[in-house]
């Protein structure tokens, strides 16, 4: 694979006409310091789609509030401008990769359990890391892989090779990328952020999991989101095309002021979360 | 294993065996702890004795069990982490998930 065709497809999957209408729209009302919750409400009622997807999820175990959230202004009151509209580029995100793309027959069913666990631990950690926006740290779990989606969807052949030789030679699948295709779902998936105009820390997120000291600052989410994927896989869930736990980039943690004693004592939490995000699957496949 | 008489049943006492009355209905289930109450009702029932665990046997019994399930974490995670055993904080992390593990099993 050639990065020029890679670039290729996606400038088309960013042509598709669905993506972020809406998203654009709630962008430049959030830089309007005088939106009202009403004039935003009004915007993301007009899709249908991201409505209904969006009170399900209020009202899914995810949030567990004790009454149920009926309209897109309450839900806005609850969670907060910032929280709705991460939350909405997540489903922007879903619709317009995984358009009728589900024949191909190749069961994702782990790959998105190890999104979704990575997206709830990431929420766990992000606490601790003063990220101040749960749903932030979960959506960046959430799409950390998106380079490997974008393989998944458009690549088929060359994903399938790049699992094999993971799987042959027991290495990790960004190692088996750069073996065969000579590029990584990280650039991928930071080629595609960029073009589709994702916010900055979460491009940052999809490009620099695998090697957070790269980054100079605002390191926070990135890290959060490298440790989230370690321990996912060190507890097993779900799979991310590998089956190997990566080195916890050591300068970052020493300064993170996590210690183990603090990770083991999160451990419970994280499971508890993973249990809830699970509703958060069905929610994002349905059409 | 050992069969108690009805008046030497004491709270605590683990059922080794499953009780049935005569039409095979279940009257106490294998690993029911005995308390006052139920060696009451045993008696009610004309039951003569009951099949109570050793302790010892239980011991016995349950670390198998743990050191079975332990061995088998162990095992998934070495493969796992078999890139980083060099790595001192990686291997902290890992007898952590080992530690939470083998108790979420058990649980």
């Amino acid at each position: 694979m050639k990065r020029d065709e890679v670039k290729r497809v996606v400038d088309k999957i960013v042509g598709l006409p669905t993506f972020p209408v809406i998203l654009n729209k709630c962008s430049e009302l959030l830089q309007d310091p005088f939106v009202s919750t009403s004039k935003m409400a009004k915007v993301i009622s007009k899709d249908q789609s991201i409505t209904s997807k969006l009170l399900r999820l209020v009202n899914s175990a995810l949030y567990g509030f004790p009454h149920r959230i009926s309209s897109v202004n309450q839900a806005i009151l609850i969670l907060g401008f910032n929280n709705i509209r991460t939350l909405i580029l997540s489903f922007s995100v879903f619709d317009t990769l995984l358009k009728d793309n589900k024949s191909l027959g190749f069961d994702m069913g782990e790959f998105w359990k190890h999104s979704i666990g990575c997206g709830a631990a990431a929420k766990v950690i992000g606490s601790r890391m003063g990220i101040r926006q749960p749903e932030e740290s979960f959506v960046a779990g959430l799409l950390h892989d998106i380079g490997k989606v974008v393989l998944s969807q458009f690549f088929l052949d060359d994903f399938i090779s790049v699992l094999k030789i993971a799987q042959e030679k027991n290495i990790l699948f960004i190692e088996a990328e750069e073996q065969v295709l000579g590029i990584t779902h990280a650039e991928i998936g930071g080629y595609l952020a960029n073009r589709w105009n994702l916010p900055d820390s979460l491009t940052k997120v999809i490009i620099f999991h695998h090697t957070p000291s790269l980054i100079k600052d605002n390191t926070n989410l990135v890290f959060t989101v490298h440790l989230a994927d370690i321990i996912c896989r060190g507890l097993g869930v779900g799979s991310p095309g590998d089956d190997l736990v990566p080195q916890i980039d050591v300068s970052i943690w020493d300064d993170s002021g996590l210690t183990m004693r603090m990770l083991e004592k999160l451990l419970p939490e994280v499971d508890e979360e993973i249990e809830k995000a699970n509703s958060f699957l069905s929610i994002l496949f349905e059409k | 294993m050992r069969k108690v008489k009805l008046d030497k049943l004491k709270p605590g006492m683990i059922v080794a065996k499953t009780l049935r009355d005569e039409e095979g209905n279940v009257l106490m289930r294998k690993g029911m702890k005995l308390n006052g109450l139920i060696i009451k009702q045993l008696s009610k029932w004309t039951i003569p004795s009951v099949w109570i665990k050793d302790k010892n046997e239980v011991d016995l019994q349950d670390a198998i069990e743990v050191k079975k399930m332990r061995r088998k974490i162990e095992q998934s995670l070495e493969v796992k982490f078999q890139r980083v055993s060099e790595d001192s904080i990686m291997n902290e992390f890992k007898s952590i998930l080992l530690r939470y593990l083998l108790e979420k099993q058990i649980r």
